[in-house]
């Protein structure tokens, strides 16, 4: 397992202006009791996707708390990456053809990379289906080595990132045997929690948002116009925008029709539709084009893209810089495009799919939508009346501190190491989390429905 | 058709307080014989950032200029990927493989393209090298010429390329009108057009990374990655993916940290490399970071964007290029433009552009680059000079205007020249 990802450096100081003291002495608190303890995490890529993106966030504050954190990339052959892009599809609910060769394929690189596995560790956070079957082949290297328990001293958590809703049974069966070797198992959401899984400990932990990355970090009004100018967009004319994949679950010709419906009462009113592309892929440029020609020649709708420069910070000010923000979603796997709108105080109207509600309450830090027409009236409602997308937006902030920030997660990780190491209760993971996870709850449930 | 790519809108009349009354003149002049005239490019998806950048500006200005200009965008499915990164590497390098089955796949490619282009333009500038055959697969396909006069950009240095490579290629470009060249070295005259010119690629002075950015946006920005501004700052960015890029400069490094220990070293890779090559480069960085302290690396990860890279290369002290491409890049002519002194290796796109000891330094080895460093520290007013020279060289050959300029000339001769009809 020689990939090793460095890790930067953060210090948790530097949030307690944020979250406040009490919360930043809980989560030093919990660290106390872990301090020095040997923490793995292990996923399938170091950058691309959110999860090298949450790692990057958060192992720097496990460092600084004195844990011993450190992250590695499994090894993977290109057939492979293939293979666990269908288990990866299939699990999030799309049809593969799935068969014994692919699992052949699976297994023989997670046993290899097992064989390659010799430190100790006191916790393994295996991260989405690509390794999970690793602990299973550490488990029967060290059998064979006649030790009497291959695991016995670490605690194994699988953290699975993925929405699990609608798995597809065949895939889910695969995998499962692998996940019930874990100490623990991590979802996002109690939906993504498919049914009959045993012997784990399950625990719901939400993603979140670093506050002081680039792309959510305080930037003055100034510096946000200087950006809006460098791309042609007019700063004192009314911005709505979506920053999205351009790509059919997120809508984007949707977005363009409800813009030109408001366009016609606002004729200075702008779009902007920001995403990132990768310039091997012609299913997304296929789809950008879609969307260019939607546009047309209307240039007060902005394309903006990773290839026009565009990274954090432009996406930070853009964020900013509008008076409404929308994410038509279709389907959307936690969406913490929301969490990032609202940190921002912004008025959002979105789609209420995925784990958008969790994050967005209707009326409360915005508005759920589902017609074109419906996203019409409430953006329209949102720019007449700025006070109210205030009060929404001033609401979704405080939801977001409470719920949605990179050190709840750090202390919903911390309370889970110390249930599963036994140095607190079980009960201390359930406090940790947001108010949406219940861990032992959730098993009791899931339990209780597989034996009906 | 191709796919369009987005834009946003330019006016020419917003670059006088720039350029000069007597440039933009110039300009709408050379424009007015070509009103209303239709000019494609074409690039295709993997089009590097610089070309990218060149375009972005070119395409509205011409459209502000008065010609109906479009950019567009060939297929690219993922099945001639290869074939395409295979066909660039041999057009760069004599060791580089071409095999039969590429070759098959680049008529292919070539002909799926063909069958895409159904509208008529007085002038096409494929920016592609391997959509060199378009016009001959499209005349084969289609049964007829295309109509207008073709022309292509060629934005890399072919000196090195594949012979055999070369020759099969070039003969395939019959048809073209034209090849444009970046650099005049980076072509030759082996090229099988009557007309091959020179146009340089042009900085525009207001693209979103080459205006310059507040001291309070650099300060807020760069003191978060940790950056101390009081200190001299060594800067590289590099967009192409070469182990020993970033392993020369580091060690030229901890040479200059020998006499120079508050420096700081920033490397930038955004080549968009695999991950496991990241790990070996983040883990190559580590294990310098470990001993000499003060190095940041950024990467694809940090997701740094124009404003991010201009307030670096604002800041730095010296700006140091062991990672260039193999053809243009807008890093090294932005940041001339923004007068700074840079320390550039033996590539063909710094050794064409910088003029040893007037616009730039030229150093290779770790030891030529760490003096290179070191004189341009110990003599601020050395570096001063050398970066205003080098800000005089781009305002004298290399703007956005230029290009402009000599894209006119060009479409105005070609467009002169009889039997560029359908035939």
């Amino acid at each position: 397992m020689p990939n090793t990802v460095p890790i930067g450096t953060k210090s948790l100081e530097d949030y307690r202006s944020i979250i406040g003291d009490a919360k930043t002495d809980e989560i030093i608190e919990l660290g106390k009791s872990l301090r020095g303890a040997r923490v793995l995490h292990l996923n399938a890529t170091a950058f691309g996707g959110g999860v090298a993106e949450l790692l990057n966030g958060m192992l720097p504050l496990f460092r600084d708390l004195g844990i011993d954190a450190q992250w590695q990339v499994m090894d993977g052959s290109e057939e492979f990456f293939n293979v666990t892009k269908l288990l990866h599809n299939g699990m999030q609910g799309m049809y593969v053809p799935w068969d014994s060769t692919m699992g052949d394929v699976w297994r023989g690189i997670n046993r290899a990379n097992a064989a390659a596995f010799e430190e100790t560790y006191d916790f393994v956070v295996v991260h989405d289906p690509q390794p999970a079957g690793l602990l299973h082949y550490v488990q029967e290297k060290l059998k064979s080595r006649r030790r009497r328990n291959g695991a016995s001293q670490t605690k194994w958590i699988w953290r699975c990132h993925l929405d699990t809703t609608e798995a597809l049974p065949e895939v889910w069966d695969f995998l499962r045997p692998y996940v019930e070797l874990y100490d623990a198992a991590v979802f996002t959401r109690d939906e993504y929690v498919r049914e009959g899984l045993q012997n784990p400990r399950l625990s719901l932990v939400p993603p979140a948002i670093d506050p002081l990355s680039t792309k959510n970090i305080d930037i003055p009004d100034e510096t946000v116009k200087d950006i809006l100018r460098r791309y042609q967009i007019d700063p004192e004319r009314p911005i709505i925008a979506q920053i999205s994949r351009f790509d059919p679950w997120k809508d984007p010709l949707g977005v363009i029709d409800v813009y030109k419906t408001l366009k016609q009462k606002r004729p200075d009113l702008q779009l902007l539709m920001v995403a990132s592309m990768a310039n091997d892929d012609p299913e997304a440029w296929s789809f950008y084009e879609r969307i260019v020609r939607k546009a047309g020649e209307d240039y007060d709708i902005h394309i903006l893209t990773n290839l026009n420069g565009v990274a954090n910070l432009e996406v930070n000010a853009f964020q900013r810089a509008a008076q409404v923000l929308i994410q038509k979603s279709i389907r959307e796997g936690f969406g913490l495009v929301i969490s990032e709108g609202l940190w921002k105080e912004k008025a959002m109207v979105a789609g209420g799919v995925g784990g958008i509600p969790m994050q967005l309450t209707d009326g409360k830090h915005g508005y759920l939508a589902n017609t074109t027409q419906e996203y019409c009236d409430r953006v329209e409602e949102l720019l007449d009346n700025p006070t109210l997308g205030q009060q929404f937006g001033e609401a979704g902030k405080e939801h977001v501190r409470e719920n949605f920030l990179i050190t709840r997660l750090l202390r919903d990780h911390l309370a889970l190491m110390n249930s599963l190491s036994g140095l607190s209760p079980v009960q201390s993971v359930e406090d940790a989390g947001t108010r949406a996870k219940t861990p032992a709850p959730v098993r009791a449930r899931r339990v209780r429905q597989a034996g009906e | 058709m191709f796919g369009t790519i987005a834009l946003a809108p330019r006016s020419i009349e917003n670059y006088r307080p720039v350029v000069g009354d007597a440039v933009i003149d110039e300009l709408q002049a050379l424009a007015e014989p070509l009103q209303g005239k239709r000019v494609l490019y074409l690039c295709s998806p993997a089009a590097n950032l610089a070309v990218r950048a060149v375009l972005e500006s070119t395409v509205p200005l011409m459209v502000d200029l008065g010609i109906n200009a479009q950019w567009q965008q060939l297929r690219m499915p993922v099945e001639f990927q290869e074939m395409d990164s295979r066909l660039r590497r041999a057009m760069s390098r004599a060791d580089a493989p071409w095999t039969r089955e590429n070759a098959t796949q680049w008529q292919d490619f070539n002909e799926l393209n063909s069958r895409l282009y159904d509208e008529d333009f007085d002038v096409v500038v494929v920016h592609h090298t391997a959509s060199i055959s378009l016009y001959e697969t499209i005349t084969h396909v289609q049964g007829q010429k295309p109509a207008g006069a073709w022309v292509w950009h060629a934005h890399r240095d072919y000196r090195g390329a594949n012979p055999d490579v070369w020759e099969t290629v070039m003969r395939h470009a019959a048809g073209f009108a034209a090849t444009v060249s970046d650099y005049p070295e980076f072509v030759g005259d082996s090229v099988p057009n009557k007309v091959n010119v020179v146009i340089r690629p042009g900085v525009d002075p207001l693209s979103a990374s080459a205006q310059p950015v507040s001291e309070q946006v650099r300060r807020a920005l760069l003191t978060q990655r940790g950056l101390d501004l009081d200190q001299p700052i060594l800067c590289q960015v590099a967009r192409a993916n070469r182990e020993e890029y970033p392993v020369k400069v580091m060690d030229a490094y901890e040479l200059i940290k020998a006499y120079r220990p508050e420096v700081q070293l920033v490397l930038v890779n955004l080549s968009g490399i695999e991950s496991s090559d990241l790990q070996n480069m983040m883990n190559m960085v580590n294990t310098y970071q470990a001993k000499l302290g003060n190095i940041l690396l950024l990467t694809d990860l940090d997701k740094v964007g124009n404003v991010e890279l201009a307030s670096l290369r604002q800041e730095a002290t010296v700006i140091m290029h062991q990672g260039l491409p193999h053809g243009i890049s807008m890093e090294l002519l932005e940041e001339m433009w923004q007068s700074k002194p840079i320390v550039g290796g033996h590539s063909s796109v710094a050794e064409a552009t910088l003029t040893h000891g007037r616009t730039g330094l030229l150093a290779d080895t770790p030891l030529e680059q760490a003096e290179a460093v070191l004189s341009l520290l110990d003599s601020p007013a050395k570096a001063q000079r050398m970066g205003e020279r080098a800000h005089q060289e781009i305002a004298r050959r290399y703007m956005v205007t230029h290009h402009l300029e000599s894209y006119l000339k060009l479409m105005q001769r070609l467009l002169r020249k009889p039997g560029r009809k359908n035939s």
